[in-house]
């Protein structure tokens, strides 16, 4: 059966106006899916460590754990969180409206939860 | 009860000091199965520890006569000699065992006349690869082995057995028979006889190997193991030998359990862990040279205190974290500067040193790398470093980075591993680097 990251990271990839996702659950490694063919992997998981490191140096300037993130730099915007032991990072072009981008990757991490407790309650792995 | 179950109780006694126990149930299972090797290694132990010295080492001379890669056998052997006064004989089967089981939980115990240092030898690797499932590696390195020690029939029979694992099945009935005029009793050589007869039909004669190999191994665990391995088993084997425990031993189940697989006895084919650390072969090796750059060891602290208590119910608290994570997100981000600092902070050199015994696949990975076997390395890597022991594969890539010609893969996965422990700090200064040395390769390839 596929990991449920690579899934979430799909359906996130496949969202309108993403480039790319990387999903990061602890533990694991950071698993990335991408429809711009100018991302890799291996970027991916550079994303993945550089915001989890930036996490690791917020939480020790005693700010505490971030929940949420987002930049945007002239061609691109990343929006991203962290719930428990996921970190999601969704990057998308700077011309698509944060709101929207907010909301859709909501909705869709919002589903990945609901099916994977589901799972969880029927005691599929 | 199953008469290994009986041998491990025996062995519990002789390590409680009771050789006389010990020597009463195992000659009870000895009456029955006069050659099963692993009684007789029990055997050899017990006599050890009651001075009858010549008995021991006829026990653990049939013992290598059978498995002559047991590391047990291999050091029992190794100290009688020595207690001989012979050490150039002792150091000699020292070295055979720090080759076949560089994991032996015994191998760091002193022994007179005998250098302790292992070294990297075409044969420690051939056997590293073997059990790594690397037959075709194996093969390779074990010939170079027989080339250096012709008269060194566990290394036959190793290289047989890798000819065997790759379905080069004439080539391995030449060396199986090589094995078998020195050691009538070899079993692994019997086991793949019988195969090798079977596919060419001549069932007769593989059922009268079957029945040897039975004798020495009633319960034909290594056949079932062996023959577990092929795509096709056409094998046909008995069922294991069960028979009455003996006076004084109990057939409780919980006491079967607990007995369980030992390491003393395990072949090496099955990686043990030992019960303390042991000195890698790699921590004492040649000297290494010394890099410029090495990647340093993680420093920075876990993302996570993932020795945190599980919260009581994860799926409420997974719900829970969802439902907030939702709520920030729908609520607003929070915008973040984009620092002017490179990602990549300098490299300083540092040692890589680590306590962590090497597992056996890293050491073959560095050695290769070291040769400049860049695509074998990496294919060790890759298939090993996802195994548990994160520490130290983070210490064999981070050696295996330091080395010159180091490829971006190397790094990439060495970003994984220190991922995989919740070190994102050490994973982006690794990430970063291959990145580099992709567009480095890149620019070098466009120019």
């Amino acid at each position: 059966m596929m990991d449920p990251e690579i899934g979430l990271a799909e359906s996130l990839a496949s969202l309108e106006g993403v480039r790319s996702a990387v999903v990061w659950r602890l533990g694991g490694v950071p698993v990335t899916a991408h429809s711009h063919e100018d991302f890799s992997s291996l970027r991916g998981r550079m994303l993945s460590a550089a915001v989890g490191a930036f996490d690791t140096d917020i939480d020790r300037l005693g700010f505490g754990q971030i929940s949420q993130i987002w930049w945007q730099s002239d061609d691109a915007q990343c929006v991203g969180f962290r719930a428990g032991e996921w970190q999601v990072l969704v990057v998308a072009g700077a011309e698509l409206g944060v709101a929207t981008l907010r909301s859709n990757v909501a909705e869709t991490v919002g589903k990945f939860w609901d099916e994977t407790a589901k799972r969880d309650e029927n005691g599929v792995n | 009860m199953s008469p290994r179950k009986i041998v491990d109780q025996a062995h519990q006694l002789l390590d409680g000091g009771d050789p006389d126990g010990c020597m009463r149930i195992i000659g009870y299972v000895l009456d029955i199965f006069p050659n099963y090797y692993q009684a007789r290694l029990v055997r050899a132990l017990a006599f050890e520890t009651l001075a009858r010295m010549s008995d021991s080492a006829d026990d653990a001379a049939f013992v290598l006569g059978v498995v002559p890669h047991n590391g047990t056998a291999l050091l029992l052997s190794a100290r009688l000699q020595s207690r001989k006064g012979d050490g150039q004989q002792a150091q000699k089967l020292w070295t055979r065992a720090a080759e076949t089981d560089p994991c032996h939980a015994d191998l760091g115990n002193t022994i007179d006349g005998v250098n302790l240092t292992p070294r990297i030898t075409h044969g420690l690797l051939g056997y590293t690869y073997l059990r790594s499932g690397w037959p075709e590696l194996a093969e390779r390195l074990l010939r170079a082995a027989i080339e250096s020690d012709s008269v060194r029939t566990d290394i036959r029979l190793a290289l047989a057995e890798s000819l065997w694992s790759i379905g080069r099945l004439e080539d391995c009935r030449r060396h199986s028979r090589t094995v078998l005029d020195h050691h009538p009793d070899c079993l692994k050589a019997l086991l793949m006889m019988a195969h090798i007869f079977t596919e060419i039909g001549r069932t007769n004669h593989a059922a009268e190997l079957l029945d040897r190999a039975s004798s020495l191994d009633p319960e034909q665990r290594l056949a079932r193991e062996m023959y577990g391995r092929l795509e096709f088993d056409r094998m046909s084997l008995a069922e294991p030998a069960s028979i009455a425990p003996p006076p004084g031993v109990s057939d409780r189940a919980k006491i079967d359990a607990e007995a369980g697989e030992r390491d003393w006895i395990a072949s090496p084919e099955q990686d043990s862990t030992p019960e303390q650390p042991v000195k890698s072969v790699a921590d004492s090796a040649e000297p290494k040279e010394v890099k410029t750059v090495v990647p340093p060891p993680s420093t920075g602290p876990h993302l996570h205190d993932t020795s945190a208590p599980v919260a009581p119910d994860p799926e409420a608290a997974e719900q829970e974290q969802m439902a907030d994570a939702s709520a920030a997100i729908d609520s607003g981000g929070t915008d973040v500067g984009i620092s002017e600092e490179p990602i990549v902070p300098a490299m300083e050199a540092q040692s890589p040193v680590t306590e962590e015994p090497l597992p056996p696949s890293a050491i073959a990975a560095i050695e290769l790398a070291r040769e400049g076997y860049w695509d074998e390395a990496m294919n060790l890597v890759r298939v090993h470093s996802a195994e548990d022991d994160l520490q130290a594969w983070e210490a064999a890539l981070r050696e295996i980075c330091g080395l010159d010609e180091a490829p971006a893969t190397a790094w990439e996965i060495l970003g994984d591993v220190y991922m995989r422990q919740s070190l994102p700090q050490d994973g982006a200064r690794a990430y970063a680097q291959a990145n580099e040395l992709k567009e480095q390769a890149l620019n070098r390839d466009g120019s």
